[in-house]
Parts: C-alpha cells; sequence; structure tokens
C-alpha cells in the first residue's frame, strides 16, 4: 500500500486533537446553541419557512399554516431582519447570471 | 427525508429533545431512537420499514446462533447461510431485473427469445448500506471481534438514521460498545458537529447542486451537443459534484450522529490530493474501502499467493465494489478500472521502478479518477463512450462554464490542499465560545447558504446505492 495512515485519519472527526472541554452542562451548552440558531433563523429567514410551508401538500391546515407563514415573512421584512438574507441573494443572483462570452448555464444556449 | 431540508431539520428538533429528555434510562433512549430511524426512513417509503426490521431480526438470530453453536463447523455454517441471506436481499432488490435483462439478451442471441419476468423492482434506499453491516456484523461475531448483541441494538445499528440511508458504513465493533450505556456529550464533539453540518450543507446545498444542475446534468446529458471543453469542464465538475455532494452527507452524518452523542468514524480525507489509486481508497469512502479490504480482498487472500494472486483479489475486489454501486455495466468499467490501475501500480511498485513526483502523481491519479467517473456518471456505456471520444473533437469553444461554475470548481479542488487539520482546529476555536454565539454563527451561516443555494434540493448521489 502507498502508505500507513495516520491516527487522525482514522479517528472520528468530532474528537478534537486536544484535552477534551468536560464541563458540568455540555447538554445546556448544546441546547442553547440550538435554539438561539432556531430562533434567529426563525426571524431572519422566515421567507424561507413561509415558501416550505406553501409547498406542502394543500388542506384546511396548510392554508392557515401558509396564511400564518406569509403574514410572519412580511412582517419581518417590514422590519427589515431579512435584509441581509434578500441583499445576498441578490448578489448571488448576479454572479450566476456573470458570463466570460456567450456561454448559456443550464442547457440554455 | 433529505438532510438539507426544513422537514429534517424539524425532525432533528424534536428528535433531539425527546431523546436527550430520555436519558434517564439508556434503554428507552435506545427505543425512542430506533422509533426516530424508523419514522425517518418510513418518511420515504413505509413499506420498506418493514425490510429493514426483518434483516435486522435476520442478522441477530444468526449471530445469537453463531455464539451458541457448539462446532467452528455450526459456526461456518450459519455464518454462510447469513451472508446468503443478505446476499438474498441485496439480489433481489437491487439485480434481479439486471441479470434478467441479460439473460434474456443472451437468450435472444441464440435464438431463444423469452418474456421474462421482469418485476420493475423498487431498490430501497440505503438496502447496499444496511445489507453490508448486517453481514460485517455476522463475520466479526464469527471472527470473534464482537459479541453477539441484543436484538434493540442490533436493530439500531442497523436502522440509525444519520448513516441509514448512505452511509458511512458504521461497524458493530464501532457503533455496539456505544450503544451499552448512555452517551455523554462534550463542548469538542458539540463544536465539531456543528461545524461539519454546515459545512456539509454548504458543500451540497451550493457547490454540487450548482454544478448538477448548471454544467454536470446538461453535458451528460446530450454530449453530442456540447463542445470538447464543455464535455472536459463538465468531467472535472462531476469530479467536484460527486466529492462535495458525497462527503457533505458523511460529514452531515458524522455531525448529526455526534449531536446525540455518538462518534462515527471519518469517511473522506482529501481524496483528490493522492498520490495513486491505492492512496486514493484510503481517502474516498474509507468505510466502503475498508469494508472491501476486511471483509473481501483479505476474504480472498489478501497478499498471499504471490504476485498473480494478490493482483487478482485487487480486481475481484474493485470490481465487486463496482458491481455494489449498481446493476449497470458502467459500474462494473468503473470498478474494473479503479482495480486495473490498482494491478499495475502492484506491479510498478513491486518491480522496484521508481514513483513518480509528487506533483505530477497527484495530476495523474485525479485524472484517472476523473475518467473513471465518467463511466460513474453516463446512463450508458455508449453515453459515456460517446462522452469521451466528444472531447478529442478538438472543439475547444465554451458554451456551459460561467464564471460562478469555474469558481466552484476550483473552491471544490482547494478543499483538498487546506492542512488536513483545519476543521478541527476551527472546532478548537469555536468550543470556547459562549453557547449563544455559537448558535449566532450557525444560524448565519445557514442564512448565507440558504442565500446561494440552488432552488430546491436534489437528493445525495448516494442514495441510489
Amino acid at each position: 500500500m502507498a502508505r500507513e495512515m495516520k491516527e487522525h485519519e482514522l479517528a472520528s472527526p468530532v474528537d478534537l486533537p486536544a484535552e477534551p472541554i468536560e464541563d458540568g452542562h455540555p447538554l445546556s451548552f448544546a441546547s442553547v446553541a440550538i435554539i438561539v440558531a432556531t430562533l434567529v433563523l426563525l426571524f431572519a429567514n422566515a421567507g424561507t419557512l413561509s415558501a416550505w410551508v406553501d409547498e406542502k401538500p394543500p388542506s384546511e391546515v396548510q392554508l392557515r399554516a401558509s396564511e400564518a407563514a406569509s403574514g410572519w415573512a412580511a412582517m419581518m421584512d417590514a422590519v427589515g431582519i431579512g435584509k441581509p438574507r434578500t441583499a445576498l441573494h441578490d448578489g448571488w443572483k448576479k454572479l450566476q447570471a456573470a458570463r466570460f462570452g456567450d456561454e448559456a448555464a443550464g442547457g440554455t444556449q | 427525508m433529505l438532510f438539507p431540508t426544513l422537514d429534517f431539520g424539524l425532525f432533528f428538533l424534536v428528535a433531539f429533545a425527546v431523546i436527550w429528555a430520555a436519558s434517564g434510562s439508556n434503554e428507552w433512549r435506545k427505543i425512542l431512537l430506533l422509533l426516530g430511524s424508523w419514522v425517518f426512513y418510513g418518511a420515504w417509503d413505509w413499506r420498506f420499514v418493514a425490510l429493514l426490521i426483518t434483516s435486522a431480526f435476520l442478522n441477530w438470530g444468526a449471530a445469537r446462533l453463531i455464539y451458541a453453536a457448539d462446532t467452528r463447523g455450526t459456526q461456518k455454517a450459519v455464518v454462510t447461510i447469513g451472508i446468503i441471506a443478505n446476499l438474498g436481499i441485496l439480489g433481489f432488490f437491487k439485480y434481479y431485473d439486471f441479470f434478467l435483462e441479460q439473460l434474456g439478451a443472451l437468450l435472444s442471441s441464440w435464438g431463444m427469445a423469452r418474456d421474462l419476468p421482469l418485476m420493475q423492482i423498487v431498490l430501497p434506499v440505503g438496502v447496499s448500506f444496511f445489507t453490508f453491516q448486517g453481514m460485517s456484523y455476522l463475520i466479526d461475531v464469527y471472527r470473534g471481534r464482537v459479541r453477539a448483541a441484543g436484538l434493540l441494538d442490533i436493530t439500531l445499528l442497523m436502522s440509525f438514521f444519520p448513516h441509514l440511508v448512505a452511509g458511512p458504513i458504521v461497524r458493530a465493533s464501532d457503533l455496539l460498545p456505544q450503544f451499552e450505556k448512555t452517551p455523554r456529550l462534550n463542548r469538542d464533539m458539540i463544536a465539531m458537529a456543528l461545524l461539519l453540518i454546515v459545512w456539509g450543507l454548504f458543500k451540497k446545498a451550493v457547490v454540487a447542486s450548482e454544478l448538477s444542475v448548471n454544467l454536470v446534468d446538461p453535458v451528460f446529458f446530450d454530449p453530442a451537443a456540447h463542445s470538447s471543453l464543455d464535455l472536459l469542464l463538465a468531467a472535472y465538475g462531476y469530479a467536484v459534484q460527486i466529492y462535495c455532494d458525497f462527503s457533505a452527507y458523511s460529514d452531515m452524518a458524522i455531525g448529526i450522529a455526534a449531536l446525540f452523542g455518538y462518534r462515527f468514524p471519518r469517511n473522506f480525507n482529501q481524496p483528490y490530493r493522492a498520490q495513486s489509486l491505492q492512496d486514493f481508497w484510503r481517502r474516498w469512502h474509507i468505510s466502503l474501502s475498508s469494508w472491501l479490504r476486511d471483509y473481501l480482498y483479505i476474504g480472498l487472500g489478501g497478499n498471499r499467493g504471490g504476485l498473480s494472486g494478490q493482483c487478482r483479489n485487487i480486481l475481484i475486489t474493485m470490481l465487486l465494489g463496482g458491481f455494489w454501486h449498481g446493476a449497470k455495466w458502467t459500474f462494473l468499467i468503473w470498478g474494473g478500472l479503479h482495480g486495473g490501475v490498482q494491478v499495475i501500480e502492484t506491479v510498478w511498485r513491486k518491480a522496484g521502478l521508481p514513483g513518480l513526483p509528487k506533483l505530477l502523481a497527484i495530476l495523474v491519479t485525479f485524472h484517472i479518477v476523473t475518467l473513471g467517473w465518467i463511466f460513474f456518471r453516463a446512463d450508458t456505456f455508449d453515453g459515456a463512450i460517446s462522452f469521451i471520444s466528444g472531447m478529442a473533437g478538438g472543439d475547444w469553444r465554451n458554451t456551459m462554464t460561467t464564471p460562478l461554475l469555474a469558481g466552484l470548481m476550483v473552491l471544490g479542488m482547494a478543499f483538498h490542499f487546506t492542512p488536513p487539520l483545519l476543521a478541527q482546529g476551527m472546532a478548537l476555536r469555536l468550543r470556547l465560545m459562549p453557547a449563544w454565539a455559537l448558535g449566532l454563527l450557525t444560524a448565519v451561516a445557514i442564512i448565507v447558504i440558504d442565500a446561494m443555494r440552488y432552488e430546491g434540493v436534489a437528493p445525495f448521489i448516494y442514495y441510489q446505492f
């Protein structure tokens, strides 16, 4: 074989090359991190939530959820929380539209 | 249920809360994890949850019989029957129609055409992974490497949702000891898990999806309609796409499992910096390559039997490794190419010939791998040949690759030449942050990725295997 595997190549990537921090409340640490991430996404990425609800099969519940989610997204837009995401998405679209010459991505030539 | 979707996000939040709330009892924790895994698998097709349970029962029962058997002969008979049963499941769902089609073509060529009972069988997601896991468990029990596990543990081993549908192939010896007691989290695992999940999301949702939709899929769909340069760039694009797609799944699987307190082994290690095909297979889909080495290559005799025996064993292992991916001749050719080049490397080394300079060796290896990917990606053998011959057509107009796609390809390759422990180094810093700051950073990273990702999420490439 070409070479022997080094130890760090075989271990689980979640075992870091240092003494682990074994403080008293790692579950609280994980829970707080996950809750904060979820709440920030709920506020700052409300449009994605609304789009997700809209894609669900139509039903009475889905209709009500869709109205609530789009109302929530509109409220967040009005506050301006979603602006950074929208600006980034617009910038990404411009990058997608950039061309070296007359190539047409996506087989649309 | 795909990892990079809101459906999975909500499933994960519920599972995380319920599983850790029930951690006072390890048995209840495992039962809830098992039920959650079946919900995850059943979201794709409930009927195949029964197959998963049947497969687990089969391996649990066979392992118990091996453990209880008085003689080595009886043990050998049971392990053989168990392996045949696992292969029977895999063979029926994955290869039945293929073999019947080949038989039909053969009979037809002999002037004996028959209507054979093709069944258009639906392939259960992940069947290749959980049957391989079951076989390795039986062999490990037979070899005395692991003890026969209880029904709950073996069922959870095979059903555990992070690795269930596309690996890594986590072996019994890795996971069963972890099931024996309630796992403990630490900050290292949490920081690295979140990093791996976000990193996998970026590779899949941004790099792989963009390359797939805007370059690779249209070019492979109709190679004859594209220039030589388009074909060449699509081949490179697919090399980057499949790496970013598959390694993303593994990263997210490892990260998600870690948030439940379990450690999965590494599955990728910068494969495109390999200096030989043998080196490549130590870095690519490590859980499969080590499985093939331990349970097939060594079983065939490994390095024993002289040079010719070793070369034969390498070739058989790689051909079967190719066939494991699917019932198509293109996968066999892909496996044969990898096996053939490894045979040449073995003979070269045994003959004492000098190796290539490092950079040249990386370049040559990468291009052989990319050539193999053309067969791997093409729908048919003729499609692959048409693709390759088109590259020699001499038409060097670029009609597909935009600056963004070129940038993503360069980025996908650049991942391979960063320091090997870069991610761990970042996690060492992240673990020192307050929890709220880590959560905020994770959310910001997800928002950035969401703003860049291609609309909709295509299934992972390895879902089909």
